[in-house]
């Protein structure tokens, strides 16, 4: 049981980053995920300080507000003080994860924030940490009733709005031309990682959420020849991603999370090498006929 | 004075996004329709800050943009060398991106939009790509592309930002032969050029500009010697 747990909150994650990071990738925005990741760490003391609570809810709520603000920031820096995006990423993201640092040692000496725990999460201690009512009843892992509505908000959004998103990301000035309000639709993007960011982090840790917004996106876009089939395919990379690396993780009896990274990161070497017409074989091998026919 | 032009600008002033320094300064206009209106000047004129104020994707500072009638729509078909082109999308969905400002955010595609996104295609003699990614194409049957999903969307004013760089002498024959056809049928046409070179045989009207105005006239009239030494080789304040 535990074991379909930790594997279906895991497709989750991975679902939801990778819907999200087709939009990212293809805006050059992947980093921002990464950024987001360390950033919201102050906004998790500040919310432990004033709950006096590790109660996940409240801890999605600071984490997710600073994740927001970063996005904003980084853009905000971006447009009008000439920044460029990686430098301004850089900036923000650094100057947050230290402020948060000095917070947990000045303010949190008697919680203890465990380093592995934030890079790799803890997801067995995830399925573990179940939601009870008063009367006994058992409702399953908490992180559940956050990742399933999470991923029905991001699906809702992206069906609904599929022609929108499809000519921002392709052709914003085109977007702008056509009076789509770029800048709304930005943010509404950059809320929804930041949450995907915050909620998933406590489960799978910071090097898996960025792994999830980006490799498989990376993945599926060496193969689509279209944005549906792009996040269609991205999709089953995040689950078979998920499945096998957490079954690789229990054979070697290794860190779940870093397995399924590794095992997304193998996926994208395989199908960089073999995809049929951007592969790099293939590549080489149409270069080298088109050499001998000319 | 223009008999019937179908833009008016009065001083329009627009600045870059770090708003100290102005693109164009005190610009001011008369565009006429049923012409072939090319824009020239030097790199950093001002070129595409002007038609950018045009479509209303950049807010001037001061000054007017009069679209003379009201009920005009506008297409803008931006630089594609600001475009990924490994996106993955085909040529049927680039051109139909052209029906979005008639169908609103919860529109749906119907047959008659795919038929007029081919008839379209047709016309810039890019149908048999329809189903090809947009990867697979060459930068001139790109560029026909982006005109095919500016007639989608039937405006009275094109604007066009540099669409004949990058592009093939087949290509600029054929995008000019279409735009002429619009220009005759009574739209308004302006293109932002480099090649000084095909001047002469592009365009009916040139405006110049070098952040302020050089001269707006008849390609005869304007396009000589004195005015493009003036736009081209003398600093403006």
């Amino acid at each position: 049981m535990s074991d379909i747990l930790t594997i279906l909150i895991a497709s989750l994650i991975g679902i939801s980053c990778s819907i999200l990071g087709c939009f990212l990738v293809l805006r050059r925005m992947a980093l921002l995920t990464d950024a987001i990741s360390h950033a919201v760490l102050p906004g998790i003391v500040i919310a432990f300080l004033l709950s006096q609570s590790r109660d996940t809810f409240f801890m999605v709520l600071g984490a997710g507000t600073f994740g927001f603000f970063t996005s904003f920031l980084v853009e905000w820096l971006q447009q009008k003080g000439k920044i460029q995006a990686d430098a301004s990423i850089g900036i923000v993201f650094t100057f947050f994860f230290a402020v948060g640092i000095i917070l947990v040692t000045q303010y949190t000496q008697e919680i203890d924030l465990d380093q592995e725990c934030v890079l790799y999460g803890d997801l067995l201690h995830v399925t573990l940490d179940v939601w009870l009512l008063t009367d006994g009843t058992n409702l399953g892992p908490k992180t559940l009733w956050l990742l399933v509505p999470l991923l029905l908000i991001i699906i809702t959004f992206v069906v609904i709005f599929y022609r929108t998103l499809q000519i921002i990301t392709f052709d914003i000035v085109f977007a702008q031309s056509i009076g789509i309000p770029v800048a709304l639709f930005h943010y509404a993007l950059t809320a929804l990682v930041s949450f995907t960011t915050v909620t998933s982090f406590e489960s799978v840790g910071a090097i898996l959420v960025v792994a999830f917004f980006i490799i498989p996106p990376a993945t599926a876009q060496l193969l689509a020849k279209r944005l549906q089939h792009m996040i269609i395919l991205s999709i089953i990379f995040s689950i078979v991603a998920s499945l096998l690396g957490y079954y690789l993780s229990v054979i070697f009896n290794s860190s779940s999370s870093g397995m399924i990274v590794v095992v997304a990161g193998l996926l994208f070497l395989l199908v960089f090498l073999l995809a049929p017409r951007g592969g790099y074989f293939n590549k080489k091998k149409l270069s080298h006929a088109a050499t001998l026919s000319s | 004075m223009l008999d019937n032009p179908s833009i008016v600008i009065k001083d329009l002033s627009v600045s870059y996004t770090n708003e100290s320094q102005l693109a164009i300064e005190k610009v001011s206009l008369e565009i006429p329709s049923s012409k072939l209106v090319g824009i020239l000047g030097p790199n950093g004129a001002g070129k595409s800050t002007l038609i950018k104020a045009i479509v209303g994707i950049l807010k001037p500072n001061e000054g007017l943009i009069n679209i003379v009638d009201n009920n005009y729509t506008i297409a803008y078909i931006p630089q594609k060398e600001n475009i990924d082109w490994h996106f993955p999308i085909s040529v049927m969905e680039v051109a139909l991106m052209g029906t979005y400002k008639t169908k609103g955010y919860f529109g749906r595609l119907n047959q008659i939009d795919k038929k007029n996104a081919t008839k379209y295609l047709a016309q810039v003699g890019m149908d048999a790509y329809k189903y090809r990614k947009i990867s697979d194409l060459s930068g001139g049957q790109q560029q026909r592309v982006f005109i095919a999903r500016a007639l989608l969307q039937e405006p009275d004013i094109f604007l066009l930002d540099e669409p004949f760089s990058g592009v093939d002498m087949k290509t600029q024959a054929l995008i000019i032969d279409i735009l002429q056809k619009l220009a005759s049928n009574g739209k308004t046409v302006i293109i932002v050029h480099h090649d000084l070179q095909t001047v002469n045989k592009y365009f009916d009207w040139v405006v110049m500009i070098n952040k302020q105005v050089i001269t707006s006239a008849p390609t005869k009239v304007a396009f000589i010697e004195e005015n493009i030494q003036k736009t081209y080789y003398t600093f403006q304040n």
